[in-house]
């Protein structure tokens, strides 16, 4: 029989589990000092639409029913809870660190878009530098990068972002992005209940950005906060 | 907790998430599924490039802080672009040589956000 | 452990709409991984030179405030 992992938990919630994605039971199961939430599962669970909606559903009615939650990746299988206490046990002191950080939170995502036209950029990036013709390559470079550095248009944008909800963030990450018009997600940790407050700020604060749009959503159960190394 | 999302998004916008995640998904059947010994060099790979990168914009970020202060000769100004150059030069071809894309070898620093 | 094949995953990105490709961006490549041999024995890596990148770059930091 093979447990299927929703979440870490500070506290065994009180109040009924629930179930599961797949109509299972849920239970608390220790694992060293932490504490897990699993349901006994037969089979590795399809990667459809609706798996991915009832793992979510789960890890919020944990939220509902426990201060802090770390959820688990989506398909978090393991033999057994002596396999779950194996896994665990190497990052324990990094997910007791988690799961104090993200006690009484959640998760507010922001994408940044960049927005055509960019006609004032070519202005902006063709004032040439005053740059002595005797300078080496080296030289040359430098000022370019820096340059390259100081006209970045998606700078302020993400600037904005950062500092318009700046009230309400008790932790951020920020992934920057290949694929435009996607230019960046930032995700902020924020006390539970501050959503709309969250959203309304950053709105506000990036309303006047001419070549960059935001879409805010959430709240999200804490899935960005979730891996090892943040500060 | 009940999911809302604000601001509007076109169609343009949603092909560009859905392609960043079909990159990022893609990365995740690990390496382990498929034996190819090159899966596990291409992130060897990646984690040095990584790490390089994050130095040269660090050490990019300095340089320029430096030059605009005055605190550099013309000779030594000279020798940091040229290696940083160099650095850049090399950073970039090898991450083609393995097809990792500048966004692959963006280091995630978590709430200290990136390094740009 | 499932992790998603590549054919599972680009099946379901191909058809999702907006609100599903938030979805799945947290619960397919965000929270807790308890998995992968491969993966773990390179994050023991990964973490050594994330910790690295924030004390540098909290270094940085206080330099600049300075």
């Amino acid at each position: 029989m093979s447990l299927y992992v929703y979440a870490l938990v500070a506290k065994g919630p009180s109040e009924e589990l629930g179930t599961g994605m797949s109509g299972e039971a849920l239970r608390v199961v220790a694992s060293g000092r932490l504490l897990a939430v699993v349901g006994d599962m037969y089979a590795p669970p399809p990667v459809t639409p609706t798996a991915l909606y009832e793992h979510d559903r789960t890890i919020r009615r944990m939220t509902a029913i426990t201060d802090a939650v770390l959820p688990l990746r989506f398909g978090s299988i393991v033999d057994g809870e002596l396999d779950l206490a194996r896994r665990l046990e190497p990052a324990e002191a990094t997910l007791e660190a988690a799961l104090t950080r993200v006690a009484g939170r959640e998760q507010m995502t922001v994408r940044l878009y960049e927005r055509q036209p960019r006609v004032e950029e070519d202005t902006r990036m063709s004032a040439p530098p005053a740059v002595a013709a005797d300078l080496g390559p080296g030289a040359r470079y430098l000022l370019e990068r820096r340059r390259t550095l100081e006209h970045d248009p998606h700078r302020a944008a993400l600037d904005a972002v950062l500092a318009a909800p700046a009230a309400f963030i008790r932790a951020q990450r920020v992934e920057s992005h290949g694929s435009r018009p996607l230019i960046a997600s930032v995700h902020h940790l924020i006390e539970r209940g501050q959503g709309a407050a969250y959203a309304a700020a950053v709105h506000a604060g990036t309303a006047n950005l001419i070549d960059a749009a935001v879409t805010v959503s959430g709240p999200w159960p804490p899935y960005a906060f979730a891996s090892g190394e943040l500060t | 907790m009940s999911q809302k999302k604000t601001g509007s998004l076109g169609a343009r916008e949603v092909d560009a998430l859905r392609q960043e995640l079909e990159h990022r998904v893609g990365e995740l059947a690990p390496a382990r599924w498929n034996a190819d010994p090159e899966d596990v060099q291409r992130s060897v790979a990646k984690l040095v490039l990584t790490l390089m990168e994050f130095l040269r914009k660090l050490f990019e970020k300095q340089a320029i802080r430096r030059m605009e202060a005055g605190s550099l000769s013309p000779e030594e100004t000279e020798a940091l672009g040229l290696a940083l150059m160099r650095l850049e030069e090399t950073i970039t071809s090898l991450a083609a040589q393995f097809e990792l894309s500048p966004d692959d070898l963006n280091l995630d620093l978590g709430p200290l956000g990136r390094l740009q | 452990m499932t992790t998603p094949s590549r054919t599972e995953a680009a099946r379901l990105l191909d058809e999702a709409d907006a609100s599903l490709l938030d979805l799945v961006d947290n619960v397919l490549t965000k929270g807790v991984v308890i998995d992968g041999e491969i993966i773990l024995g390179l994050a023991g890596v990964d973490l050594v030179y994330l910790r690295l990148g924030a004390i540098l770059c909290a270094a940085d930091r206080i330099k600049a405030q300075r």
